[in-house]
């Protein structure tokens, strides 16, 4: 056969033709051929995915034959082992015929050479652990390999999912080939095959057939127990320990094999799954129970295991303790000091009743030591303890002094358009107000003092960036799938207009709609469905529209303070300028100036003589700016999109009523009027920084972004902490959604927000757990997070605090006689306990005298009972 | 670029067998200069348990990958320095994001000192298991280095180990200590509220996370503020774990802060009987110590060369660096050793003590030279002064790379590396480019 034939063979696409052929061909054509195929296979990896796609089954089957072993290793791992494919009527690639695989293993076979075993073993070199493979590609490993399959991570790693499902049939496969048994050994040494050991689709199969070989003497169980023990020191997930453990409780050691492993158990204690550390604590205290376990290990593991949190454990621990202690191991009385610092009241009691049950048998130096580990426990555990080993002079916790956060300060004016170019690639994507805000108000001044300075600035950003390209964007031009007006996209415009042409002067105004190409669509899509043409999103769009037809020479709405505020005298002068310079502001940036002013702005008469606009800004002052709307919680229906598509369900939110709300601006922050409740981003209005002086109403606002486990809430909190005016039910309802925070970073939030606005505004605790029992009760918020969110804020000092709120939350959620307790409120009534301590507060809690007169041994009657004795004792 | 591989050759596999545990030592450098298999301590680790959880601890580093543990299992030795009085194990993970050291100090040893250096041990998977089963009190037998009665085995049976050693990693482990170098230590937290905050961690955080002091221990913040530590993927602490039980303090360092910082790394030091753990943290889990660029600055000067060949060569594996002493003895101002020392710090020369507060002399066993003079920022940075592609415009400066340009001024660029870190990773190419043409026309 010449190379043409063979070409001929493989552009033909039948398999087995090409095999047939291959079959004839001696050592002599083999090697005339090798050097062309491999020339064609070069170029065929050229050419594009679909014509390439149609050969490598046809070039592993010819390389089989042809090809020395160096170059099959990477060839066989480059060509498909699989059915060959090519292009169905509708030029679709399928797979037809058989796979290659059978063609490439007789071919491989039939030439009679010494190094398959040796290919084999390169061919499983070049698998990785990871991913997954062809089949057929394992199979011709398996099936060329000598005496023993090779054992590199990869070929152990994709063994599972090769096998059979069930057990029986795991079984079968290793016992048919008998080199498998050597590889068990390595399904524990190589990272990440305990995993696919468990996922398979029979759960269990895996662990089932290694017991099963076990069992019948096919493996060594002790190579097994030894190999799990390994893998779980080594550490991993619920996922790669589920099958491990399956395995150790199929084998289910005796105590002989147990007593030589004490110590490979006692390692998995400190800090692996709990499930793990569960397994170990059991086959412990089985050889304890023996008297096979030496008494340092179990002091050790005690030791570490009073360092995890999980209860059922340390409990457990306990009770193995206790009975250790009956039998006469009173070492272990030591180590029970460990426990008074568990972060559970609970475990705490149970540890300190243990050693009082042997107070008796304590020596003088455990005693001692004992004592000093109580200083740990809380007031009543402690007078408990006190008796026994003598008062303990508790170390006073020094109570750490909350800190308001500094308020962040307004960074300079951009200075030169180089500055700016700097400024804006850092922070054009951020959403930092401040920074926003340096940028627009330098592009307007650069665009028109220096317009052409500014274009050669951003030359090389928009070189690099076509979406920075100058000019105003034609939303007549867009097409509809790019998106509606967004504040983003609105903010490029700026950046694109002050690049742009500008056709007007000072006193030119802005063009109306039909002027400005494309301008109709942009207020079409604004207004389409919902009006959500907020005023910050149509003040960045009149910005850029101004930069292209009617410049000016500065922003009215700058603002002067990082919270968003202007300093009225700033405005003032602002307007003064204008007045002097012969201009009137843009329209919605004079609106934003005005509502950015300070509440007790004092400008009015100053500003009343300076054209339209002063006029304006007298009048707004005038009539008291935006006024005293009522802020109000309230359940009413939210939309909510999801499968069922637009419906209302009933939430939690906060209303703002303006009374009197004809004025526009008023009453586009007016929910009642326009029904926005939910802050989808597109309805989204009052951001703190457009109205800073009104930290409520912008609150109110924001409370949809906070409901359901306030994700990612932690930035727009803390501008509302920023930001001035009175605290109201908006800013409440916020911070009480904020304090079921589900993330640790969103929690960390919460409690920076709490520690801020006690300082600087004299928060009340009350006040927020008001809004916290309304929203446990109509679930809404989950308890067991706000517990733990308060007990962070105690720990930062906030103890007045924290106590006020507990107080509020114990009293409102109490449950009715009979009733069931809420879930984690005994974590809050034994936060009440930590709290007294603390606080001392005068006087009973009501309905908690009811609550602990109860009894049972529920933990909710145990707390509260504890709780009702702290408050008695003081 | 590609990776040079390392090949390790030990004596034999390192043993723990009866109470005697043997770290077998590969090449390295002792007092003398480069040897074979130096010998370096014989005699007791006086507190056994938390010795073999320490140096689990180093081998977890070693093997680690961050987030998670797949593809090639190969990960270097741990690094073993005597620097006479203590023993110091170093390790640095495979993500090259977190470091691990242990120091063995003299109240953790009993026993002769043969020399002193630095140099590769074994850990292997037998050896690790025995570690995990130490327990009690007694003391456990150590020699690191090859023991004299029974070096005589010379049936020629060795055990070599033969792995890639990529430039990021050693960039990584070298330039760790000149990072660490600028912490000032935050906080102290008993054992106890150690393990109740690094319980309280979150395990998957997607950005850093910020600590601050409260009380006796560190709160979660959201937000950076002057004094804070950086938290970042704090699963990564997951090695200090076990060994909390043995604990009498955890100590907090990190680098200055302010309100608005990027993430930054930390250093969290263990306390234990007798001896110290610490782990460095990078600033994320995508970020190694080996883009933080650091010393890019020093490099591109080229002043402090000459400096750090004189200082080297006065070092004798000190287990604290006086610089006021270097400066006496090399006739240096102190600034200068300084510098000198930071040069050396990322040629892996010396390494940084938290707790001290001051440098180790310690020869990495890898050639680090030329890894940090390869450094790909500041290599490209030289190949576009070298393009002239750096036009110098008074303050500003127009870099051209491609069909774009960027603009440098007072170090800030408007590239995206720029934009994205705003300098906390060290200068772009773009703005070291600058300072090398800038350097280049000054002489």
């Amino acid at each position: 056969m010449n190379w043409d034939d063979l070409k001929e063979l493989i552009e033909q696409g039948d398999l087995e033709v090409l095999a047939g052929a291959l079959r004839e061909i001696g050592p002599a054509d083999s090697r005339a051929l090798a050097k062309p195929l491999m020339d064609f296979e070069r170029s065929m990896r050229q050419e594009d995915f679909y014509t390439a796609q149609q050969y490598p089954a046809m070039l592993a089957v010819a390389g089989a034959a042809v090809l020395p072993m160096s170059t099959l290793v990477p060839w066989l791992s480059r060509n498909s082992l699989d059915r060959p494919m090519r292009p169905d009527h509708n030029r679709v690639l399928r797979p037809y015929g058989a796979p290659a695989f059978d063609h490439v293993l007789a071919l491989l076979r039939r030439r009679d050479v010494p190094w398959l075993p040796q290919l084999a073993e390169k061919l499983a070199q070049r698998l990785r652990p990871r991913g997954r493979i062809s089949s057929h590609y394992w199979q011709l490993i398996t099936a060329i390999a000598g005496d023993a399959l090779p054992d590199s991570d990869g070929f152990v790693y994709h063994w599972p999912e090769m096998i059979g499902r069930d057990a029986t049939t795991i079984v079968d496969e290793i016992l048919g080939d008998r080199r498998f048994l050597t590889l068990i050994p390595r399904l524990f040494e190589v990272d990440g095959v305990a995993r696919r050991l468990a996922s398979s689709w029979v759960q269990d199969s895996w662990p089932s057939a290694l017991a099963e070989l076990a069992a019948a003497g096919e493996v060594d169980r002790l190579v097994l127990l030894d190999g799990l023990l390994v893998r779980l020191q080594r550490g991993g997930k619920q996922a790669d320990v589920v099958a491990l453990i399956a395995l150790h409780e199929k084998l289910s050691p005796d105590l002989d094999e147990l007593a030589p492993r004490g110590g490979d158990y006692a390692a998995l204690v400190p800090d692996s799954h709990s499930t793990v550390a569960g397994m170990a604590q059991r086959e412990l205290q089985r050889l304890d129970e023996a008297n096979r376990l030496e008494v340092d290990v179990l002091l050790d593991v005690s030791r570490a295991m009073f360092f995890r949190p999980e209860k059922k454990l340390v409990r457990a621990q306990l009770s193995w303790l206790d009975k250790a202690i009956r039998r006469g191991r009173a070492d272990a009385l030591a180590v029970l000091g460990g426990a008074f610092g568990h972060e559970s009241a609970d475990i705490q009691e149970r540890a300190l009743k243990l050693v009082l049950k042997h107070a008796d048998e304590l020596d003088a130096d455990v005693r001692e030591e004992l004592a000093e580990a109580a200083a740990a426990l809380p007031q009543d555990l402690r007078a408990r303890a006190a008796e026994v080993f003598g008062a303990s002079e508790a170390a006073p916790e020094p109570t750490p002094v909350p800190v308001a956060a500094s308020r962040p300060e307004m960074p300079p004016p951009i200075a030169s358009v180089d500055e700016l170019v700097t400024v804006f690639a850092q922070h054009a994507h951020e959403g930092d107000p401040s920074e926003r805000e340096r940028i627009l108000a330098a592009m307007v001044e650069f665009a028109f003092t220096d317009r052409a300075a500014l274009c050669r600035a951003f030359a090389p950003l928009q070189a690099q960036s076509p979406w920075y390209a100058p000019g105003l964007p034609d939303w007549g031009q867009q097409r509809n799938w790019i998106g509606s007006p967004s504040e983003g996209g609105e903010f490029t415009a700026v950046l694109r207009a002050a690049t742009g042409e500008c056709q007007g002067d000072v006193t030119s105004p802005i063009p109306c709609v039909d002027e400005i190409p494309g301008e109709a669509d942009w207020e079409e899509l604004v207004t389409r469905g919902v009006d959500y043409g907020s005023v910050s999103l149509r003040r960045l769009h009149e910005i850029a529209l101004g930069l292209a037809y009617a410049p000016r020479p500065f922003l009215m709405s700058t603002p002067t303070d990082a919270s968003g505020l202007i300093a009225p005298e700033a405005l003032a002068e602002r307007l003064e300028r204008a007045a002097e310079q012969g201009f009137e502001p843009w329209e919605h940036d004079l609106v934003v100036a005005m509502l950015r002013l300070p509440r007790d702005a004092a400008i009015a008469d100053r500003v009343r003589g300076l054209g339209a606009a002063g006029a304006q800004v007298a009048r707004w002052i005038d009539e008291g700016g935006l006024g005293r709307p009522e802020i109000r919680r309230a359940v009413v229906p939210v939309k909510k999109y999801d499968w069922r598509g637009m419906h209302f369900e009933d939430h939690t939110r906060v209303t703002v009523t303006f009374p009197d709300s004809a004025d526009p601006v008023r009453k586009s922050f007016d929910s009642t009027a326009t029904g926005r409740y939910s802050a989808v981003l597109r309805e989204q209005n009052a951001a703190p920084d457009l109205v800073p002086a009104h930290r409520d109403l912008s609150a109110a606002h924001q409370v949809a972004a906070f409901a359901d486990g306030a994700r990612g809430s932690a930035t727009v909190l803390g501008r509302l902490v920023d930001a001035y005016g009175p605290i109201g039910e908006g800013m409440t309802t916020v911070l009480a959604y904020a304090l079921g925070a589900r993330e640790p970073a969103d929690r960390a939030g919460v409690v920076d927000a709490l520690i801020t606005l006690t300082a600087r505004d004299g928060l009340r605790g009350a006040e927020v757990a008001d809004a916290v029992v309304e929203l446990v009760a109509r679930d809404e918020v989950v308890l067991g997070r706000v517990v733990q969110a308060v007990r962070d804020a105690t720990r930062a000092g906030l103890v007045e605090f924290g106590w006020e709120v507990v107080a509020v939350l114990i009293e409102g959620l109490l449950p009715a006689d009979g009733a069931r307790p809420r879930t984690a409120l005994a974590d809050l009534l034994a936060l009440g306990v930590e709290l007294v301590e603390q606080v001392r507060p005068g006087g009973p809690l009501p309905g908690l005298a009811a609550a602990a007169a109860r009894g049972g041994p529920s933990r909710f009657a145990k707390e509260a009972r504890r709780l009702h004795q702290a408050l008695s004792a003081t | 670029m590609s990776d040079a591989a390392h090949s390790l050759t030990y004596r034999r596999p390192s043993v723990l067998d009866g109470g005697r545990l043997g770290l077998e030592t590969a090449g390295g450098t002792a007092l003398a200069g480069p040897a074979g298999n130096p010998r370096f301590f014989t005699g007791f680790l006086t507190d056994a348990a938390p010795a073999a959880g320490g140096l689990q601890a180093i081998a977890r580093v070693a093997r680690s990958r961050y987030p998670e543990l797949t593809g090639r299992p190969a990960f270097r030795d741990p690094v073993v320095t005597c620097n006479g009085d203590r023993l110091r194990f170093e390790s640095f993970s495979r993500c090259c994001g977190v470091y691990a050291r242990l120091d063995v100090l003299s109240g953790g040893l009993d026993g002769q000192v043969h020399d002193r250096g630095t140099t590769n041990v074994d850990i292997n998977e037998p050896l690790r298991r025995m570690l995990a089963r130490v327990g009690g009190r007694d003391p456990l037998h150590l020699s690191v280095g090859p023991d004299d009665l029974t070096a005589t085995t010379l049936d020629g049976s060795v055990v070599e180990k033969k792995v890639p050693l990529p430039q990021r990693w050693l960039r990584g482990f070298a330039e760790v200590q000149v990072i660490t170098a600028g912490f000032e230590p935050r906080a102290e937290l008993s054992a106890a509220e150690a393990a109740r905050l690094l319980r309280s961690l979150p395990s998957r955080s997607s950005g850093a996370l910020w600590a601050v002091p409260a009380g006796r221990s560190l709160r979660l913040t959201g937000s950076p503020a002057p004094g804070a530590v950086c938290v970042a993927s704090p699963d990564r602490l997951e090695s200090l774990v076990p060994l909390l039980r043995f604990a009498r303090a955890l100590r907090v360092h990190g680098p200055q802060v302010r309100a608005g910082s990027h993430p930054v790394a930390s250093a969290w030091e263990l306390d234990l009987p007798g001896m110290r753990l610490v782990l460095a943290l990078s600033p994320g889990l995508n970020r190694g110590f080996s883009g933080e660029g650091a010393v890019l600055d020093a490099l591109a000067s080229d002043d402090s060369e000459t400096d750090a060949e004189l200082i080297g060569a006065l070092l004798a594996f000190e287990p604290r660096v006086e610089v006021d002493l270097l400066a006496e003895r090399s006739g240096l101002p102190q600034p200068r050793v300084g510098d000198a020392l930071t040069q050396l710090g990322t040629a892996g020369r010396v390494g940084y003590d938290l707790a001290e507060a001051a440098y180790f002399h310690r020869e990495l066993p890898y050639d680090a030279t030329g890894a940090e003079a390869m450094n790909p920022r500041l290599r490209n940075a030289r190949a576009l002064v070298e393009a002239g592609a750096v036009h110098i415009d008074g303050d500003t400066a127009t870099v051209v790379v491609g069909d774009h340009a960027h603009r440098v001024r007072d170090g800030g660029c408007t590239c995206r590396w720029w934009a994205e870190f705003g300098g906390t990773r060290g200068k772009c190419k773009h703005a070291l480019a600058v300072d090398v043409a800038r350097n280049g026309a000054r002489g």
